[in-house]
């Protein structure tokens, strides 16, 4: 814990004795409760893992729980973000516009003890419709000294599409499932019914749903019960004080992260393959402007919003945005309001970044935030050459598989979602990470043994792929592939990105392989030969760009297959390959040491041919040694030739 | 024009437009003010800004929707909401 913390743009230090000063405290209690609120984020996180149905909540762990301030205008508390937890890192940044609108619309002065609030809406500054929120005010007599808040992905919440998210369907948010405004789901600690049929009755997986919910509920309630013995230990007036104390220590590091960069304009920009619907790209373009320990992170330039459901909400990409840019230079501070409170973000309205009802959005909770996470990461590179980093997979894949389970003694319906992990772009120290989910999501993956007992799906095949990362001194992260087959006839959906281009490398890095998705019929002849190197998939490739002449994956040339698609019929036993792309290269590849590219060789991550073509790398007749002094010529040699 | 559906903008790129603004900024001196609506850290507001040192001058809140409003925004809330 440190005592001191100094701003380098103003020179003001943080002592203990100022933070007495300002804050009516000392310190110690103040880092105590701020401690203590993060840790109880942390047990209602488990509480809500062990208790939840739903294999998104439970075991992709696509949710965050949160505790907020009280609305106290006059103490400068005003329902904001004061601690949050494991799970989704998004739904933790959107707490500070989702819960706390919901909360205002609904009225505070209308809550009881035992009362708790939900509401899904993207344009009340949610996420997508299906993330479910959930608030429950904390009383200590007749006030309200905190909220504690969840947010959940639902696998199901109506609509057209099992499985939402509808890629290249929805082109209006009507079509895109129920959206809710803020009402009581409980009320004095009762359920409302009228509230739960609202939501049970527009889903196909009820159940579970139901069971999600009281989830919740229950996980706001151990949080309550966590800040009532908080506040009876320390007194109302401490506990108070040090919520001001914790955005304050928030706001202060970020300040003095901020005041490390040097001042300036720096700009990063990336696109969206497209949205399914037309084959426009959309363009996310991002200056950041840094002044002292100020940022604005300004989007002007950022394309139209899309005609299909691209679209970013505003307080979704502003919470990308904070990701990407604490995810770079502060990194090991736990989030809370007060980080917000330096940088403010400038989003066109009516863009892909600030879309407006009734535009169709629920793709958009994911696609411009990854595309701003990328151009943040270009922009802070210009800042600080030494933070740049070769591209990642730069998306947060959704595969769903629908139908009847008929494995039991009972037809069941079922709704399998997956949320396909990648690699991440090489570094000036190091590679690329192989397999993580992108920073704005940070959940887990689902268990294949667990998935393949609860719905009738196999998952045949999963690995890197060789040859497929960006080449460097430091190489991104190898593209991963998967093989799954379901067993019964299925509706699916999918949303891959990557697919039009291959991902970016910095500094004479390479780019990495792009992604595709294919289908092997049930009876087709190679149905079960393997895949090579990733560019020739078996069956036909529905997404990706395609030499229609051979069936390969042809990125420059190809022509051109949407990776998102929703409502399309899949014969039991098909097989379905996917492949995400691979990661960028940080630096020249003929600068990568070549006992690491022998390495990769060895790991079947390069191959022979491509350690060689892109490393200049020869390798001895065993394909295990370094011929050092063949390396050496060619190495000269491409180096003359560049 | 309705604030509760949006048509989709004609132009393929959206800008933000920064407004100049009469005065001096209270921190550096430039005389560089504009306003313009910024998503800050309690929600949508109007500022108006030094754009050489980004000093905040002034902030109004705007509607917690931001640049649209639901049609019972102003109505007198019940006990249900």
């Amino acid at each position: 814990m440190a005592t001191q913390q100094t701003n380098p743009a103003t020179g003001y230090v943080a002592s203990a004795e100022d933070i007495r000063d300002r804050f009516d405290i000392d310190l110690t209690t103040g880092e105590v409760i701020r401690h203590s609120l993060i840790n109880t984020c942390s047990q209602m996180a488990w509480n809500l893992t062990v208790s939840a149905f739903s294999s998104v909540v439970r075991d992709l762990q696509d949710f965050s729980v949160g505790i907020a301030s009280p609305w106290m205008p006059e103490q400068e508390l005003e329902l904001d973000l004061l601690a949050s937890a494991e799970g989704c890192a998004i739904h933790f940044f959107t707490f500070q516009y989702k819960a706390r609108n919901n909360i205002l619309e609904f009225g505070v002065e209308n809550l009881e003890p035992g009362d708790v609030l939900v509401y899904n809406d993207p344009f009340r500054g949610g996420s997508h419709v299906m993330d479910i929120g959930c608030a429950r005010p904390v009383f200590i007599d007749d006030e309200i000294v905190a909220f504690t808040m969840t947010d959940a992905h639902w696998v199901d919440i109506g609509g057209p599409v099992p499985g939402g998210f509808s890629p290249g369907y929805a082109t209006d948010m009507w079509m895109e499932g129920l959206r809710m405004s803020p009402r009581l789901l409980m009320r004095g600690g009762k359920r409302v019914k009228s509230t739960f049929d609202l939501f049970l009755d527009n889903t196909r997986i009820p159940e579970i749903s139901l069971n999600d919910l009281q989830a919740k509920a229950a996980t706001l309630a151990l949080g309550e019960q966590a800040i009532r013995r908080s506040v009876e230990r320390y007194g109302r007036d401490t506990f108070i004080n040090a919520m001001r104390y914790v955005l304050d220590y928030g706001e202060r590091r970020m300040r003095a992260a901020i005041a490390e960069l040097p001042d300036g304009d720096y700009e990063g920009e990336d696109a969206i393959d497209d949205d399914g619907v037309t084959p426009e790209e959309h363009l996310v373009k991002a200056t950041l402007r840094k002044r002292g320990d100020r940022m604005e992170l300004d989007l002007s330039g950022s394309a139209r919003q899309s005609v299909g459901n691209a679209n970013g909400q505003s307080s979704d990409v502003a919470s990308g945005g904070h990701i990407a840019i604490k995810s770079m230079i502060l990194p090991d501070v736990d989030t809370n309001a007060g980080l917000f409170r330096p940088i403010d973000m400038v989003l066109p309205e009516g863009s892909i970044v600030h879309a407006l009802p009734p535009a169709a959005n629920t793709q958009g909770h994911l696609l411009p935030t990854c595309k701003l996470s990328t151009a943040v990461q270009q922009a802070l590179a210009d800042a600080r050459p030494d933070m740049a980093v070769g591209e990642s997979y730069d998306d947060i894949p959704t595969v769903a598989f629908a139908g009847l389970d008929t494995r039991g003694a009972q037809p069941a319906p079922f709704v399998c979602f997956q949320v396909p992990f990648g690699p991440f772009g090489g570094t000036a120290t190091h590679d690329g990470l192989s397999y993580s989910l992108h920073i704005i999501g940070n959940c887990l993956e689902l268990s294949y043994e667990i998935e393949e007992e609860f719905y009738p799906i196999v998952i045949l095949r999963k690995e890197f792929v060789q040859d497929t990362a960006g080449p460097g001194t430091f190489r991104g992260g190898p593209a991963m592939v998967w093989e799954e087959m379901p067993l019964v006839d299925v509706v699916s959906s999918a949303s891959f990105e990557h697919v039009r281009k291959k991902t970016k490398g910095v500094f004479d890095g390479e780019g990495g392989h792009s992604a595709y998705i294919s289908i092997v019929d049930p009876d087709a002849p190679d149905r079960n030969a393997a895949d090579g190197d990733g560019k020739s998939p078996r069956g036909t490739v529905i997404s990706g760009m395609v030499d229609t002449a051979t069936g390969a994956i042809d990125v420059e040339n190809g022509e051109f297959r949407t990776g998102k698609w929703a409502n399309r019929q899949i014969p039991a036993r098909s097989v379905v390959i996917m492949q995400v792309a691979g990661g960028g290269g940080y630096g020249s590849p003929l600068e990568r040491d070549p006992e690491l590219v022998r390495r990769d060789v060895e790991d079947e991550l390069v191959s022979v041919e491509a350690a060689r073509s892109q490393y200049g790398v020869v390798l001895g007749a065993d394909g295990l040694t370094v011929d050092a002094s063949a390396t050496e010529s060619l190495r000269n040699e491409m180096r003359s030739a560049a | 024009m309705s604030t509760v559906f949006f048509p989709r903008p004609e132009d393929s790129h959206l800008h933000v437009t920064r407004e100049p603004h009469e005065g001096q900024c209270a921190e550096c001196g430039a005389q560089d003010l504009a306003t313009y609506p910024v998503l800050a850290a309690q929600g949508w507001t109007k500022v108006v800004k030094c754009q050489r040192c980004l000093a905040l001058q002034s902030e109004e809140r705007m509607p917690i929707w931001g640049f649209w409003k639901p049609l019972s925004a102003d109505w007198e809330r019940s006990i249900a909401g």
